[in-house]
């Protein structure tokens, strides 16, 4: 008996399930899911646009090019990963944060090693732009990721999909394949975790 | 007022579960000092305040990516650099459509994102994609005589050993995952699902789930340790109305957390 085929396999929807679908349909070659997919990562450069100019990045154009470049070469050894628990814009969404990040602290490494030469400062991308949001919740949200990534795979799985997206417990479960009770015990650990490193820094006395 | 009443809505607070009348109530006992509390009105206060703080930045990078991921905004379009980025991703576009419709797997392209120092002030730049055409080719024999040979066994799925997100977005430098996307098949004489065993790993849990990520069948719990899975000829029925299907089997280690995944493969019934 023949494989059904999948009729949802170009979404547009931004449905986890469906976009999975629509993945792994482009994986396996199928021209109208490669079609779907290619479009919708059409979302790249403007997430990297966006996420400059919203945290003050300060990337000049030519970098946020490489940026958007270095999104697609992490991405694509990625997309058997992905699972569909979020729409693909979401799983996107986290590259360009993470390439965009990556790409502002070497820029950072690079004026303070250049700071020993004036001529090489000079001729630096000046840091700064439109901030959209304010320096102390920029800094806030720099914490933050800094220390989602020093969390065990489990705990920040739970707790992103917890406090980011606002998955319930048992549909994580689920996804996990482990417990209710577990799932809980891991997003509360990365919450202590975070509040015992984060707390007196975002609420000092 | 108990300190256990304070922590376990503490606790409901972190998991984002508290109803608003508790939210009142932690507010309360958060600075009340009577009673034999065995912290301070000062301290609880203070823990609750960080804790708050938190949970406030998780609000703001929520409310960070919905606008980054929000619909276009019409006057962007015509920003220079937005258009710049655009053409860039164009290109980009054009390297991973090639590799998609030559089916390179995902694992096995040697995507070199590496920073080329080239001793200009410029930030950085990337190593461009090799376009090996006649590699891809190659590749692409290569797989198609493995298959004709029944190297790749869709009877058997592999699992890497860790979990994909052990591996971090964006990371530099971070090898490619291996994992191999192959598809089981079922037939109602071969109902048997069997997979390698995965070093450190103290049992499975396989489902198969619907198109929507429903869990429509899943292993009997008994059968933990096992690495193969055969379904009754009753389960075999009972999930064709389910189809299209997936397989998802999770390594779990001794305390049943997941140490690797299969990921969700497409499971034929035939």
């Amino acid at each position: 008996m023949a494989t059904p085929t999948d009729s949802s396999a170009t979404s547009t929807s931004g449905n986890g399930p469906a976009d999975l679908v629509l993945v792994q349909s482009a994986l396996r070659g199928e021209r109208h899911a490669i079609d779907g997919l290619l479009q919708r990562l059409g979302c790249i450069p403007r997430f990297v646009f966006r996420l400059n100019r919203s945290l003050a990045v300060g990337l000049p154009a030519e970098a946020l090019e490489d940026v958007v470049q270095q999104v697609y070469a992490a991405l694509w050894p990625r997309l058997g990963d992905f699972h569909g628990r979020n729409p693909l814009e979401t799983w996107v969404f986290a590259f360009c944060r993470n390439c965009l990040r990556s790409a502002a602290r070497r820029g950072h490494e690079q004026r303070r090693a250049a700071m020993l030469s004036p001529e090489m400062l000079a001729t630096l991308p000046a840091e700064g732009g439109a901030p959209e949001l304010p320096v102390a919740r920029r800094e806030a949200l720099e914490l933050l990721q800094d220390e989602l990534a020093g969390l065990s795979a489990e705990e920040r799985d739970a707790v992103e999909a917890r406090h980011l997206h606002g998955a319930s417990f048992e549909d994580l479960a689920r996804a996990s394949g482990v417990a209710v009770s577990t799932i809980k015990d891991r997003c509360y650990r990365a919450i202590q975790r975070l509040q015992e490193r984060l707390g007196r820094r975002l609420h000092p006395e | 007022m108990t300190t256990m009443e304070f922590e376990d809505l503490m606790r409901a607070h972190a998991l984002g579960a508290l109803l608003p009348h508790e939210h009142a109530r932690l507010l309360a006992l958060a600075g009340d000092d009577s009673g034999a509390a065995a912290d301070t009105a000062h301290e609880r206060s203070a823990r609750l305040g960080e804790l708050d703080a938190v949970l406030a930045t998780f609000a703001v990078e929520r409310e960070l990516q919905a606008s980054v991921t929000a619909a276009d905004e019409p006057f962007a379009a015509s920003d220079p650099t937005l258009q710049q980025l655009t053409r860039t991703a164009a290109r980009a576009e054009q390297e991973l459509r090639a590799r998609l419709e030559h089916g390179v797997p995902a694992g096995a392209a040697a995507i070199d994102s590496s920073v080329v120092a080239d001793g200009s002030p410029r930030a950085g730049q990337v190593t461009r994609w090799r376009r090996p055409v006649g590699g891809l080719l190659l590749a692409a024999a290569a797989a198609v005589a493995l298959w004709l040979l029944g190297v790749f066994d869709p009877a058997e799925t592999r699992l890497d050993p860790r979990s994909p997100d052990d591996l971090r977005a964006g990371d530099r430098g971070a090898p490619p995952l291996q994992l191999v996307l192959l598809q089981p098949t079922l037939t109602a004489e071969s109902r048997t699902i069997s997979w390698g065993a995965v070093p450190g790993a103290s049992g499975y849990h396989a489902s198969i789930l619907d198109r929507s990520g429903a869990i429509v069948l899943e292993r009997a719990p008994e059968l933990l340790r096992s690495t193969a899975w055969e379904l009754s000829a009753i389960d075999y029925e009972a999930v064709q109305k389910h189809r299209p299907l997936r397989l998802r089997v999770t390594a779990l280690d001794s305390m049943e957390l997941p140490i690797g995944s299969s990921g969700d493969l497409e499971l034929t019934l035939r």
